[in-house]
């Protein structure tokens, strides 16, 4: 049994002259949005000048114009009138009848559709869909596939190299259409461009400037863990069911679980300016807000501080956007009560895809900077 | 008058580097890419196409000609190589990639350069969706919309996309084309004219009512493809066949498999098979080369549905028969194995083991079964390439 596309395709091929050697430029043209009617055809004096006015490529500062003085609705029905201005000097039609019909249907139903949408509807992008209209070269020389008909099977244009002004028109007016179109949601479609060039520079951002990833936090945030996402990266989770195409950009707030890293208390005694320590930090979260291009990250956790000497202390680490700083229990150890606040560097960066090699860096230099800063004001 | 073609190319697994090292200028991935793209242009009579950048602020100076066309080569593996440059012990960061990797798994993955640098592609943009494979589809989605927004720059302009994507950059694209769907106006407008999938692996990493969404049918209504794919495939390339029973097919498009089926029967959809591995002149051929991106694009039928959709017509038989691409073919660089010179035909024979090998069933887990596949086809493509 035949399906709707053969049946289609044989209607036309029955109906229409096969094209010949020389109609190929003119499809190029059409597909290209430069029509023009060929020099040495027998055509309507005004053809080409009809023509003209209707093409984009020639009367886009028109068009532009109209729907600023007119509406989009008005510079729709515009091209539509030019369109038909332009096949009534294009000599005889009857061969086109399905492409014809298709096109004539598609945009009275466009029309339809875009008659009640305000202009900021149409900017947002709400303007029916066109897929319809769009046209495209085949593998056959001369003729191009056309517009859908109304049930939605695609009809072919063949380009007569002896009459080829009705199939030019039939393009031109399709072509026209869909180039009016993309113009009306060109702001829809450049919020679309934002959007995704937000989203990778977001990106970029949050991983040479968020907050590393261990091993098993990683793993969490990329949802390997199953069940144990929940626990280990709960903010994401939710995400892990989701698939790429529902949410762009980085999370907006990331668990710390686990996470050691090391850090300098401040302790101005007799034999140093600082004291190293490292830190764990146990649970806890940090918001990764973006204000315009910029992060800034905040959060707090649970850690405990371990000390070189002395034992461990419990308690919390703030994240800010200059830096985390930690606060913990006073030991009972000599120095107690200077080793209590910490401040402490990105180290961990065993992960990658995180930028382990940025965070080494930068705990290397904010080790040497600290060291730089309170050497002249130790005590002897 | 303005009116650009855009042909965008995205690339597949393995342009990183093995230590995640970035390649030196004007030796990444695009070089070739762009030399073969021009030579198909100059073969087929096209203008030099120019080269565009999603960050470009200015249209390329040819915009003027009527018959411009953008090449626009969009890169994702930096992603990558930001993991392969984080350690030197891959066999650590392999592990950290997913936990559906045995340890025989690691040791092949990490053993060879080879495998290094394409197989952990595949496997960290599957296993990573929250992070690799969103970062992707951002950089694609800012690629092929960048691009696109500068062309709508230039007043009067007619602009047509065309996709051509390369092994894992079909899966790529599949996820990033669906992204763009999700926004009304892109879904409601003419979309990509002609999509190329070569060596399409969509179906191994995604579920398969992503990989045949209607927002994908060729021609079909509210789908972003207006209104041709085109899926090519070598025959001695394995990738493609990673699982049979869910290779790329219309009739593994489930619920949709009948629209899919409707756009094969009206040509919308046309599985191109291709042969032979051919290279550039000045280039050596290699037994990998069956899954190479430049030989899929330089392969006759690929390249005269890539050339017809750059034009916008059809070459009659008269131009066919003064452009002779299959002359220019045959003229090409072509695979020689002088060690053992029954090595192609004996690939042949393995890859049609291949592709009826595996896992028959949809039984047990397909996501796992997929990477010691791809394994082991990267290592019968490297073990024919020792014996050429």
């Amino acid at each position: 049994m035949l399906s709707a596309y053969r049946c289609a395709a044989l209607a036309v091929a029955i109906v229409l002259p096969l094209a010949v050697a020389g109609a190929q430029d003119l499809v190029a043209e059409c597909v290209n949005g430069a029509p023009s009617v060929p020099a040495g055809i027998a055509a309507d004096a005004n053809a080409a000048a009809l023509l003209d006015r209707l093409s984009w490529s020639k009367s886009y500062a028109d068009y532009a114009q109209l729907v600023a003085v007119v509406g989009p609705v008005a510079t729709f029905d515009s091209i539509a009138q030019r369109g038909k201005a332009l096949l009534e000097v294009s000599g005889d039609l009857s061969a086109y009848s399905v492409p014809q019909h298709a096109l004539e249907w598609r945009l009275a139903a466009l029309r339809q559709g875009m008659a009640p949408l305000t202009m900021a509807a149409i900017n947002a992008g709400s303007i029916p869909s066109y897929s319809a209209l769009a046209v495209s070269p085949t593998l056959t020389a001369g003729q191009i596939t056309f517009v859908r008909d109304a049930a939605g099977v695609r009809t072919t244009l063949v380009f007569d190299a002896a009459k080829p002004v009705p199939a030019i028109a039939l393009c031109a007016i399709a072509r026209t259409t869909t180039n009016y179109l993309n113009f009306l949601s060109k702001d829809a479609f450049q919020k679309v461009a934002d959007d995704y060039a937000r989203a990778v520079k977001h990106w970029n951002t949050y991983i040479e400037q968020g907050y590393s990833m261990t091993l098993i936090e990683r793993l969490g945030n990329s949802c390997r863990l199953g069940p144990f996402n929940w626990v280990v990266a709960p903010t994401v989770a939710g995400r892990c069911s989701e698939k790429p195409w529902k949410t762009l950009g980085p999370p907006s707030v990331r668990t710390i679980f686990v996470h050691p890293s090391a850090g300098l208390a401040p302790v101005f005694d007799s034999s140093s300016t600082a004291r190293a320590t490292s830190v764990t930090e146990w649970y806890g979260f940090v918001w990764t807000p973006f204000s315009g291009d910029k992060i800034l990250p905040f959060g707090a956790s649970v850690a405990t501080m371990f000390p070189q000497t002395g034992r461990p202390q419990v308690g919390g680490m703030v994240h800010t956007p200059y830096g985390k700083v930690g606060v913990f229990r006073s030991g009972k150890s000599v120095n107690d009560r200077r080793g209590r606040v910490v401040i402490m560097a990105d180290l961990v960066g065993w992960v990658p895809g995180n930028r382990a090699e940025t965070g080494k860096q930068l705990t290397g230099l904010l080790v040497k900077k600290v060291g730089q800063v309170l050497a002249p004001i130790a005590k002897p | 008058m303005h009116l650009p073609t855009i042909v965008y190319l995205v690339h597949g697994m393995g342009c990183g580097s093995k230590d995640g090292s970035a390649p030196p200028p004007g030796q990444d991935w695009t070089a070739s890419a762009i030399s073969t793209f021009e030579f198909l242009c100059t073969t087929f009579g096209l203008p030099k196409p120019s080269v565009v950048h999603p960050d470009d602020l200015q249209p390329p100076p040819n915009s003027a000609d009527p018959n411009a066309i953008w090449l626009a080569p969009l890169s994702y593996y930096p992603v990558f190589d930001e993991f392969r440059s984080s350690s030197a012990d891959r066999s650590k960061l392999a592990k950290g990639v997913s936990n559906a990797l045995s340890d025989a798994d690691i040791t092949r993955l990490t053993k060879t350069d080879f495998a290094w640098t394409n197989c952990l592609d595949v496997l960290l943009w599957w296993a990573d969706d929250i992070q690799t494979q969103n970062r992707v589809t951002a950089t694609l989605g800012k690629g092929l919309t960048a691009i696109n927004q500068l062309a709508a720059t230039i007043p009067g302009a007619t602009t047509r996309r065309i996709i051509v994507s390369h092994s894992l950059g079909t899966a790529a694209t599949t996820a990033t084309l669906r992204h763009l769907s999700t926004n009304q106006v892109w879904k409601n407008s003419t979309g990509f004219e002609a999509w190329f999938t070569l060596a399409n692996v969509a179906p191994f990493l995604m579920e398969q009512d992503d990989v045949y969404d209607l927002s994908l049918l060729p021609d079909g209504e509210g789908s972003l493809i207006q209104p041709h794919m085109y899926n090519g495939r070598n025959e001695c390339d394995p990738i493609p066949w990673l699982l049979p029973f869910r290779a790329f097919s219309p009739k593994r498009a489930g619920v949709n498999a009948q629209a899919w089926k409707d756009a094969e029967s009206g040509g919308f959809y046309e599985v191109v098979e291709t042969l032979d591995v051919a290279a550039l002149l000045g280039e050596t051929p290699t037994m990998s080369g069956v899954h190479g991106y430049m030989n899929y694009m330089l392969s006759p039928d690929i390249a005269l549905r890539l050339a017809t959709h750059v034009r916008g017509s059809g070459f009659t038989h008269a131009e066919l028969a003064a452009i002779n691409y299959t002359k220019t073919w045959n003229a090409l660089p072509h695979l020689s194995c002088k060690n053992d010179k029954g090595a192609f035909k004996a690939l042949r024979k393995e890859v049609a083991n291949f592709k009826s090998g595996g896992p028959i069933t949809v039984g047990g887990d397909p996501k796992v079964d997929w990477i010691r596949r791809l394994l082991d086809g990267t290592e019968l493509l490297l073990s024919f390439e020792a014996r050429c």
